[in-house]
């Protein structure tokens, strides 16, 4: 998850956590994409998806972050030869129409408007990752990394 | 405990922990502001305040705040045609952004 606002980050974290899920979080673009480039790189695990980085099943996204917009981190990530399938859902705190063709455009797989109800992004996490992924109940067994 | 209520534990501990920051983020906001009206700063702070007040916006009602985010919205929305202005806001603009902080400082102390 890449989102600089710490508090919505960490509670997103243990909800999915929550759910079994290992939920790495950085607060800026660069350093979300650099941690993407490792995992494309396989510096993380030998066990990466084609089109995913190795680690990673699936991106939140801000589009409004400190250093680089979202919407143009999306764009590096669908132009990425290893990295471009990798399922990417935006949070945004502005829905509007534009925003969400421009999102859609980039290849965004979901869009989950700010302030949202963290069911509503469960959802919507279910929903791109499909149930492998993403169980029913709480099971814990998951972690945060923020390192 | 079970496994459902361990995150609900957790959820709200998160929500304690998100209110009791919310001051010192009001507070910091309230000194940008205040400095940007009195001339000093450039457009990257005011850039700064924006994105401060679309922060609060974005995130206090999934912490149990609404009135919190629309308050920090109507801060957030009152500066969104200076975010990229060729010149900065006058007294008049400063001065009702005051009110508004004020006002978002109302929501959070009584929410």
């Amino acid at each position: 998850m890449i989102e600089d606002d710490e508090s919505l980050a960490a509670m997103v974290g243990e909800y999915l956590t929550g759910f079994g899920m290992t939920v790495s979080t950085r607060s800026t673009a660069t350093e979300g994409l650099t941690l993407l480039q490792q995992g494309a790189q396989g510096e993380l695990s030998e066990l990466g998806k084609p089109g995913k980085p190795a680690g990673f099943d699936g991106l939140i996204l801000d589009v409004m972050l400190p250093d680089i917009d979202g919407f143009e981190v999306l764009g590096r990530i669908r132009s990425h030869p290893t990295a471009n399938k990798l399922p990417v859902i935006m949070l945004t705190a502005k829905a509007t129409r534009e925003a969400v063709l421009n999102g859609l455009h980039l290849g965004a797989d979901g869009y989950v408007t700010k302030p949202f109800d963290i069911e509503a992004l469960m959802s919507a996490v279910r929903t791109v990752l499909g149930p492998a992924e993403a169980s029913d109940w709480p099971k814990g067994g998951g972690s945060i990394r923020n390192d | 405990m079970s496994d459902a209520d361990d995150l609900a534990a957790a959820l709200a501990a998160l929500a304690i922990e998100y209110r009791t920051k919310l001051a010192p983020r009001l507070d910091a906001l309230e000194v940008l502001a205040a400095a940007l009206a009195g001339g000093q700063g450039d457009s990257d702070d005011l850039r700064e305040l924006h994105r401060g007040l679309h922060t609060i916006a974005g995130s206090a009602k999934t912490f149990g705040l609404p009135t919190v985010t629309d308050a920090a919205r109507a801060g957030e929305a009152f500066l969104d045609p200076w975010r990229d202005a060729a010149t900065p806001p006058g007294a008049a603009e400063w001065a009702e952004l005051k009110t508004l902080l004020a006002a978002l400082r109302k929501a959070a102390e009584s929410a």
